[in-house]
């Protein structure tokens, strides 16, 4: 819970701002493989915006690895063109180009024969930097990374697949290039450490704001790790690139759809934060030194069967009903159940729901920093964000529609 | 542990312990040879002699006179400064032609070995020079104008001789780096000649080297050969020997030039060990 929570933090903070500029552009570009009369990518148009985590996401064959490596030319692109930052590069020295361009594989691919510290200053070394500052960036990257220094001189045989996979990170950022391509980069590794090094790259990337392309096959690794999600289908076709919220509240056609399966819905109420939406105010709250006739009525007069005991804080201490207030009551304090679980602002609406799914009284009160209650949350709040995140993306696209 | 030559597996490397153990059983054997025409096929005798032998008891030549022991005889009559000519002369013969087939096979097996079907084709025909015997391989040269008699013919006969195992473990020690290893080369902008020295050679190298050891001890077993077509080197005690045989001291000189030969292939073996461990990057042990 708490990982889901910390990577949403991330992932769903850039995209309410607006769009930014696009730092690596392809334009009508078509890869044909000789001896195949159908284009492997067929005339793409895909804008890769500065700083963010673009994330190429569709089924197995649909060609997003091979778009990937049309951007560094690992694949020469039989029509169109690649601009980079505004320069044409389809003509230039593709190795040139490469060393602009951070890139890492599945595999890895770290060079066996030479230790962590030659592995990741692989690409200043292939600029000229001088020893000095290729020996004090590889420090700096280890730190990044959060590798012992000590590392420097171990080969890569001696390291475990996750500690691999952040060498292979490092090595992409050698030179500290403005784009990374990342092909499935967590795609071999053990879900519990996947999930680490997911939640460790996102928190690197608030900081470095590099422009990535990630591929991946894995619809809620994209949802996690993408700022910008582009759904590819045959032949690199895009069928939806935006958000994810957006994507998740609103799949534009049946492909979208099944691709992004059931619980989408689900997926969604990761991107919302408590802070953000109305809370139910108007639920019955009593101080636990309210007399015990008072609460009653107030309970009476509401339509809820349970009400809230806050004690003498503003801090919510007890659950009451009708039951507990019927019999010989003295006072509040220690009546009904207690309050369990309380959920602070910045959680998303995914742990509220999970919290009033597992409290007796159907609704999982709010509090602030200092644990002072602010409102609560119940499945029609819920239901009415949900409703409305699904109308917002609806009038995007329309508006979209009417514009083009 | 034999050297296998199948079209794809690389060629296992040669321990030390089976020569040595080779070596052992060749002086055992040469013993009981010795002893059983001595005693007129007596087993008995046989074996006395041989325990005789052993222990450097006079009476092992064929009339049971001339040295004390093997040992003596090679030392005294032979003369350890000219045995020791030979052996320079027959490495010279194994060095040269060994640089010349290092050479020509790894440049080949780098020019190749990005086309399966050339490759296969190269590896083929150096298949084929492998299958002519040597003796025949050494005696065309002599024909051969500016080649003739001499060192020259054994050294291109030997190079040739070298070059299949060489080539074969250069094409598959490159074909074998793995392809993930090469992709991040060049997706991190190394050119291609950058790739090649940097991450393949280095990566195919013992695999390589491991073909140049058995090249290595193959050459030194045929160029004893050479001496057949006017070469230098410690096949001429074989020849000698084989010559006048039955004379007094021919299976000595005979036996003097196959120790020797076994001697040297081992000092080679150990030296490119040695070289294998300098040159092996850390990473790869």
């Amino acid at each position: 819970m708490t990982t889901t929570s910390t990577s949403t933090a991330i992932a769903a903070s850039p995209t309410t701002v607006g769009e930014p500029k696009a730092l690596i552009s392809l334009q009508g570009v078509t890869k044909t493989y000789a001896g195949t009369a159908a284009p492997a990518v067929d005339r793409l148009d895909l804008d890769v915006p500065e700083g963010e985590i673009l994330v190429l996401v569709g089924p197995s064959g649909c060609g997003k690895s091979t778009t990937l490596r049309l951007i560094n030319r690992m694949i020469e692109p039989t029509a169109g063109k690649i601009i980079f930052d505004g320069e044409d590069v389809t003509r230039v020295d593709p190795d040139l180009l490469r060393r602009r361009i951070g890139y890492v594989i599945q595999q890895i691919g770290l060079f066996p024969h030479q230790t962590i510290a030659q592995n990741i200053g692989t690409v200043p070394r292939l600029l000229g930097w001088d020893k000095q500052k290729i020996n004090a960036r590889v420090d700096e990257l280890l730190d990044v990374m959060g590798l012992p220094k000590n590392f420097r001189d171990r080969y890569p045989k001696e390291l475990s697949g996750g500690q691999a996979q952040r060498v292979g990170v490092a090595r992409a950022l050698g030179a500290d290039p403005a784009v990374l391509l990342m092909d499935e980069p967590f795609g071999a590794i053990d879900p519990i450490t996947r999930d680490r090094l997911q939640n460790e790259f996102l928190r690197l990337q608030s900081e470095l704001k590099k422009t990535i392309v990630f591929v991946t096959h894995d619809i809620d690794e994209a949802i996690k790790m993408g700022d910008r999600i582009a759904i590819l289908g045959e032949q690199s076709h895009v069928a939806q690139f935006d958000t994810p919220e957006r994507i998740l509240a609103f799949p534009i056609d049946d492909f979208v759809a099944d691709f992004i399966g059931s619980g989408s819905t689900l997926k969604g109420l990761n991107f919302e934060r408590l802070r953000d939406i109305d809370l139910y105010s108007s639920f019955p709250v009593v101080e636990h030194s309210t007399h015990v006739d008072t609460a009653r009525s107030t309970l009476e007069a509401s339509i809820e069967r349970w009400m809230l005991v806050l004690d003498e804080h503003g801090r919510p201490s007890r659950w009451v009903d009708e039951k507990c207030l019927a019999g010989p009551l003295q006072s509040l304090v220690g009546a009904g159940v207690e309050v369990a679980a309380k959920l602070p602002l910045h959680a998303t609406l995914h742990d509220a729901l999970e919290e009033l799914l597992l409290s007796n009284a159907g609704h999982a009160c709010v509090v602030d920093s200092d644990g002072v209650y602010i409102g609560i949350v119940d499945i029609e709040v819920l239901a009415d964000v949900l409703k409305r995140m699904r109308s917002q993306a609806r009038k995007h696209y329309e508006s979209l529609e009417s514009h083009g | 542990m034999a050297p296998q030559f199948g079209m794809r597996g690389t060629l296992e490397q040669v321990p030390v312990r089976s020569i040595s153990g080779g070596l052992v059983l060749l002086v055992v054997g040469w013993y009981l040879f010795i002893a059983d025409t001595a005693a007129d096929n007596d087993v008995i005798g046989g074996l006395v002699d041989l325990a005789r032998g052993i222990r450097e008891i006079p009476a092992l030549t064929l009339d049971g006179s001339a040295y004390s022991s093997f040992w003596s005889y090679m030392f005294d009559s032979e003369g350890i400064g000219n045995i020791l000519a030979n052996t320079v002369d027959h490495s010279q013969l194994v060095l040269t032609s060994m640089f010349w087939a290092i050479t020509i096979s790894i440049g080949l097996g780098i020019l190749v070995n990005r086309v399966r079907a050339v490759s296969g084709f190269v590896v083929g025909l150096s298949s084929i020079l492998l299958t002519i015997p040597s003796l025949a391989l050494f005696s065309i040269f002599i024909s051969i104008p500016f080649v003739g008699i001499g060192d020259r013919g054994p050294i291109i006969a030997l190079t040739l001789y070298s070059i299949l195992p060489i080539l074969r473990n250069t094409v598959t020690g490159l074909q074998e780096v793995d392809a993930a290893i090469v992709e991040s080369a060049k997706g991190m902008g190394m050119s291609a000649f950058q790739r090649l020295m940097r991450v393949e050679l280095p990566l195919a190298w013992p695999v390589v080297l491991t073909g140049i050891r058995i090249a290595t001890l193959l050459n030194v077993g045929i160029a004893a050969i050479a001496v057949l077509v006017g070469g230098s080197g410690l096949g001429s005690y074989i020849n000698d020997g084989l010559t006048r045989y039955p004379n007094t001291g021919s299976v000595e000189r005979m036996w003097t030039g196959v120790v020797w030969t076994i001697a040297l292939a081992l000092a080679f073996d150990l030296a490119i060990g040695i070289i294998r461990k300098l040159t092996t990057p850390k990473g790869l042990r």
